[in-house]
């Protein structure tokens, strides 16, 4: 068959043929067969992903409905005071138009439908009212959390989508399962939980390391190099945000937000995200590039077990510990400058959870001016649809990594964490609230 | 046919707030509208219950829309510039939020009717079948209006982004 049209390229990806459809089957056989169009397919994916984006910008925030009693009584009250109430919905959309009521059957719906723009507005098409009843879709709570998912799978180019999800799996995923499979037993004490109170300074939420950022790869301990322009810019910023420095930290340090199939999968991964899409994109550099150490480390064997003291040195700052939880193993990996500490522990039921930390240089106000200079100049929302920007594959590995690994990402001062278990949503979440 | 209404509105009531809030940009209005739209089906059995809400709603909307039109758009746009804005701890993130809000806004005002409205139907979770009943569009004709509501939508969206950008 001739290529697929975009509109059909929709509806197959919007799962509007049933099963068995023949259009559908046509549809599927020659994506089978058509590179083009499975391209093209990704990529109308890609802008359906992006739409979400947009929509949720434009959404009411989360809201508990009254219950339903309360419409039943809103209802009665409505009966007795002789407003309109039950029933009368069968209002007829168009009358203030004088429309007819009825052209639902007429065979052309296209070309009514043009009539009634032309004539009434294309609003006044609701009357076109009465259905077949059909399946509905995927509960609203499985789309949202499916829009989560995509936010920060992005919409990344069709090509790089999938080979970057086949060299994450690949990589990150059977790699980090592979160390922790080769568990060494730790010296078996709890870790102990970081409780150093950040001063007003450090409390700055600095951006994640990464190998774009020169500002940021400065090691824990030294501060990163402050220039001229640097210090003056953050002076400036400190006085344009000053109430909203501490309130920016709290944002940073736990961005998190509940992953695909939220209703249905018994395992929800978590994905680090943030309000700032700045903030967001770095951070998904950050934790890409420590799910990519840890995959290197593991695959080297280079981990030895560490005592509480000595990753504390190495780390420069008191390693997060899982509260309540067995600490199975505790091992140190990378060169001297730049450790990546692994912790396993054992959950209540038998399964484990993994935290993975390294050091985060020291936020200084220069690195907050600098994360907001880059806020002002990048556009992050587009560099998910740029095929060149380098954001669209990083958050594609990340989604592949959280997708498979049910993961959520924590800032604390001077400390990146991953932690990654088995677990539903609501207890990872809660985790990584104890963590924090 | 009887409807059991208790439950289509525990698992609808969200998708027709949202549904609402992108007609009205009024987040108590929104509320307000969908909790009436559920109040006039009481007495109801449509066969497919979903879709028809989303007619109700449509219409409440719409009479919503002229009675603003009327009597209060320069309040109705005062009240989208500062009120709606949700709570965050940090101004910056407040003023990205609100941004990005008013862009998604303007972005979708500037699709043709048809196609908002297609786009917000999906959106709210209605199916391609539901969608055409609702619109009388043709079955055929909405992926096609779906998949260029979706092309305009981003690309009014970059656009005002760029402006932004472009400002700096």
């Amino acid at each position: 068959m001739s290529h697929v049209d975009d509109g059909q390229l929709h509806a197959y990806l919007d799962g509007a043929y049933p099963p068995g459809d023949e259009q559908g089957e046509r549809i599927a056989s020659h994506l089978g067969s058509c590179v083009d169009c499975r391209v093209r397919l990704e990529d109308a994916r890609g802008l359906r992903e992006k739409v979400g984006l947009v929509m949720r910008h434009a959404a009411p925030a989360a809201l508990e409905p009254p219950t339903f009693d309360a419409i039943l009584e809103r209802a009665r009250a409505a009966r007795e005071r002789g407003v309109p109430g039950p029933g009368t919905s069968a209002r007829p959309a168009g009358d203030a138009h004088g429309a007819p009521r009825r052209w639902r059957r007429m065979p052309l719906a296209w070309a009514a439908s043009l009539m009634m723009a032309l004539a009434a507005g294309w609003l006044a098409s609701d009357l076109f009212r009465r259905y077949d009843a059909e399946s509905a879709r995927a509960p609203a709570a499985l789309d949202e959390a499916e829009a989560a998912l995509d936010e920060v799978r992005g919409a990344a180019p069709a090509d790089a989508l999938r080979s970057t999800r086949d060299e994450m799996t690949a990589s990150g995923t059977e790699a980090v399962d592979a160390g922790a499979a080769r568990l060494r037993s730790g010296d078996g004490r709890g870790g102990v939980q970081g409780g150093r109170a950040a001063g007003a300074r450090s409390a700055v939420a600095a951006p994640p390391p990464t190998a774009s950022l020169p500002a940021t790869g400065a090691v824990a301990g030294e501060p990163p190099p402050v220039a001229q322009s640097a210090a003056k810019a953050a002076d400036d910023l400190q006085r344009q945000i000053d109430p909203g420095v501490a309130g920016r930290a709290d944002v940073a340090n736990l961005q998190f937000r509940v992953g695909a199939a939220a209703e249905t999968a018994p395992v929800v991964p978590l994905y680090l995200v943030g309000d700032s899409a700045d903030l967001d994109a770095a951070a998904l550099d950050w934790a890409v590039t420590l799910s990519e150490n840890v995959a290197a480390a593991t695959a080297e064997d280079r981990w030895v077990a560490v005592s509480d003291e000595e990753a504390e040195r190495r780390l420069g700052v008191t390693p997060a510990s899982l509260p309540n939880a067995t600490r199975r193993s505790f091992e140190i990996a990378g060169p001297e400058n730049e450790p990546i500490l692994r912790a396993v522990y054992d959950l209540a039921d038998g399964r484990t959870a993994e935290l993975i930390q390294r050091p985060a240089p020291a936020p200084t106000l220069a690195d907050a001016a600098m994360a907001f200079e880059r806020r002002e100049q990048r556009a992050p929302e587009r560099a998910l649809v740029s095929p060149g920007a380098p954001a669209a594959p990083v958050r594609a590995r990340l989604a592949t990594l959280f997708r498979e690994r049910s993961a959520v990402a924590v800032q604390r001062p001077r400390l990146w964490i991953v932690l990654a278990a088995p677990l539903p949503a609501a207890e990872l979440a809660a985790l990584a609230e104890r963590i924090r | 046919m009887s409807v059991d209404w208790a439950e289509v509105y525990r698992t609808t009531y969200r998708d027709v707030v949202r549904y609402l809030y992108r007609k009205v940009w009024d987040e108590d209005r929104a509320q307000d509208l969908a909790q009436e739209v559920f109040v006039r089906v009481l007495d109801d059995a449509p066969d497919n219950p979903r879709a028809w809400l989303f007619t109700v709603a449509a219409n409440l909307a719409r009479d919503e829309a002229r009675t603003v039109i009327r009597r209060k758009k320069h309040l109705t746009l005062i009240k989208a510039e500062t009120e709606e804005a949700a709570p965050a701890s940090d101004p910056i993130e407040t003023l990205d939020l609100e941004a990005k809000r008013n862009d998604a806004r303007r972005a979708l005002d500037e699709l043709s009717e048809r196609d908002r409205e297609v786009l917000l139907l999906w959106d709210a979770g209605l199916s391609y079948t539901e969608i055409a009943e609702r619109t009388g569009l043709a079955a055929g004709a909405i992926g096609t209006t779906l998949s260029r509501a979706r092309r305009r939508l981003v690309e009014a969206f970059d656009a005002l982004e760029e402006k932004h950008v472009a400002r700096g």
